[in-house]
């Protein structure tokens, strides 16, 4: 069964930019799918189970860290892993560490990191090119 | 040794002096002790008063009673007055209250026997009454620092709710200036390791990259015109103009934004007037409005309809979005203040409305706005009307 990566961001260039940056995957077997908001993110998580996600916060009907709960909570969606991009600053929510997501990173992020993080999940080697 | 008679009768009388004088002696001792132990018992009570006139109160209760008097009374400078004086009393004694910062006022004691009061009475009660006046004193200092403790208390509470909005705000701007930082930066980064990229892809990303910054300069515009008001060095440039004119531009430039949302945007101007204004100033206020209103909707839409009350122009912005909870209205104005439930959902500084007031304010104009939950909300714009210039 191929891996699937879901992406779930309201902004259309970031979800264009994570779609460009993660690409080369794409050449080895990885779906990548897309989520314009927190609602519709969710449904497509328990539709599609995927091996990871990259889930912005700020978003229309559900913020990230409530998605991010509902899918840690799910015993279906255990081997979701799950990357929160965030743009806020200092004020982060307080986390509840049963709930918390797998990973935050900042925003802006950079993409040679954000590739080389999702092969690592995911257990694909990456060709750098040497 | 014999004993004649008028020695015998000069004894007499001497043990009957001095058991005279044993009596008065007994009698000034327990005066004494009455006087000590009243004193003791004011100080002691005095200091426990919560108030002048409980202070006021204690004095005239505990000085009747041991001077048995009929009645007392306590005149304060201030102007109040407690207890109150007999009908024809024939014995007075006044004795006034004092500090170290001067005289309070007076206290009077009344019988109705003639010559009641002694020497010693007005000694006792002149040293009653330099308790009460330290007491006052205390009393009024303790007074003056319940209220200034009350007032830092509160001053304390608006700090720091003002605290909690900045790092809030300075949270919100940052994400803003996230937002399309990371598309800016990440589009760069990709063009600049596909050397082999074609140029109509290399365009497109360009193209994102301007747009991204365009909205980075519009944010960083908000700030700084923000900063600049509350430092009160924008600049106005007014002349008079035409309302419809302004509100025309406004709705033509943001159609695009609703029809994107699928939402009606209509104009009504039922009467067109004229405004003294800085037209970009007075643009950014529909702008934000209008913004809003698109923002904040997702079905049915936005109507701005222009009128006029007497000799002011209004206007007003009406939508059927998610509406404002009654708690949030008193404060959408202030600077910083984001709805509560909004901030993890939609984009916005906080800035925005401020800007709105500030400028209004500055065009002795005002803002209001009625809003239910679920049904939408309308902000009415009121300014003064002009004149039109004569053509």
């Amino acid at each position: 069964m191929s891996k699937r990566i879901l992406i779930v961001d309201d902004d259309t260039h970031i979800r264009l930019l994570l779609h460009r940056t993660l690409e080369e995957l794409e050449g080895m077997g990885v779906e990548i799918h897309f989520a314009e908001d927190g609602l519709d993110g969710l449904n497509q998580t328990r539709a599609l189970q995927p091996d990871l996600m990259f889930l912005d916060v700020m978003m229309p009907h559900m913020n990230g860290f409530e998605v991010c709960r509902e899918v840690r909570r799910d015993p279906a969606l255990v081997k979701t892993h799950i990357v929160v991009l965030t743009a806020r600053g200092q004020t982060q929510p307080p986390l509840d560490l049963r709930y918390a997501p797998h990973e935050i990173m900042t925003k802006p992020f950079d993409p040679d990191i954000i590739v080389a993080r999702a092969a690592q999940v995911l257990g694909v080697s990456l060709d750098f090119g040497f | 040794m014999t004993l004649r008679a008028q020695d015998t009768v000069s004894v007499d009388d001497r043990l009957a002096a001095s058991k005279a004088e044993i009596e008065a002696l007994t009698q000034e001792t327990l005066n004494l002790y009455r006087q000590v132990n009243l004193l003791y018992r004011i100080g002691e009570s005095i200091n426990a008063c919560l108030s002048s006139a409980e202070v006021c109160q204690l004095v005239l209760r505990e000085s009747c009673k041991i001077l048995r008097a009929s009645a007392g009374i306590i005149e304060l400078d201030d102007g109040t007055q407690h207890g109150a004086a007999p009908e024809a009393p024939t014995s007075e004694l006044r004795v006034p209250i004092e500090n170290a910062h001067g005289r309070l006022g007076t206290v009077t004691l009344f019988d109705k026997r003639i010559g009641f009061f002694t020497a010693a009475d007005e000694k006792l009660i002149r040293a009653v009454a330099r308790q009460a006046g330290i007491a006052l004193e205390n009393n009024r200092l303790i007074q003056g620092l319940l209220q200034k403790n009350q007032e830092l208390a509160q001053v304390n509470e608006e700090l720091t709710a003002l605290d909690r909005m900045k790092s809030d705000f300075v949270s919100n701007v940052s994400h803003e200036l996230r937002t399309p930082l990371a598309s800016i930066k990440g589009f760069a980064a990709t063009i600049l390791v596909d050397e082999e990229m074609p140029t109509e892809v290399v365009r497109e990303f360009v193209g994102i990259i301007n747009e991204e910054s365009d909205k980075l300069v519009v944010i960083i515009n908000d700030i700084l015109d923000l900063s600049k008001m509350m430092s009160g060095h924008m600049k106005y440039e007014l002349s008079r103009s035409p309302m419809e004119a302004v509100l025309t531009d406004v709705v033509r430039l943001l159609s695009v934004l609703a029809e994107r949302k699928g939402l009606t945007l209509t104009l009504e101007i039922l009467d067109p007037c004229w405004v003294e204004m800085d037209v970009n100033r007075m643009a950014q206020v529909f702008k934000n409005l209008v913004g809003n209103a698109i923002k904040f909707t997702d079905s049915g839409g936005v109507r701005v309809r222009q009128w006029t009350e007497e000799d002011e122009v209004c206007v007003a912005v009406m939508d059927t979005g998610e509406g404002i909870a009654p708690a949030q209205l008193p404060h959408i104005f202030d600077k910083f203040y984001r709805v509560e439930n909004v901030v993890h959902t939609r984009e916005g500084t906080g800035l925005g409305l401020a800007l709105v007031r500030s400028i209004l304010e500055r065009h002795g104009g005002r803002v209001d706005v009625e809003s239910r939950l679920g049904e939408g909300s309308t902000f009415t714009v009121r300014m003064p009307r002009v004149p039109a210039p004569e053509a």
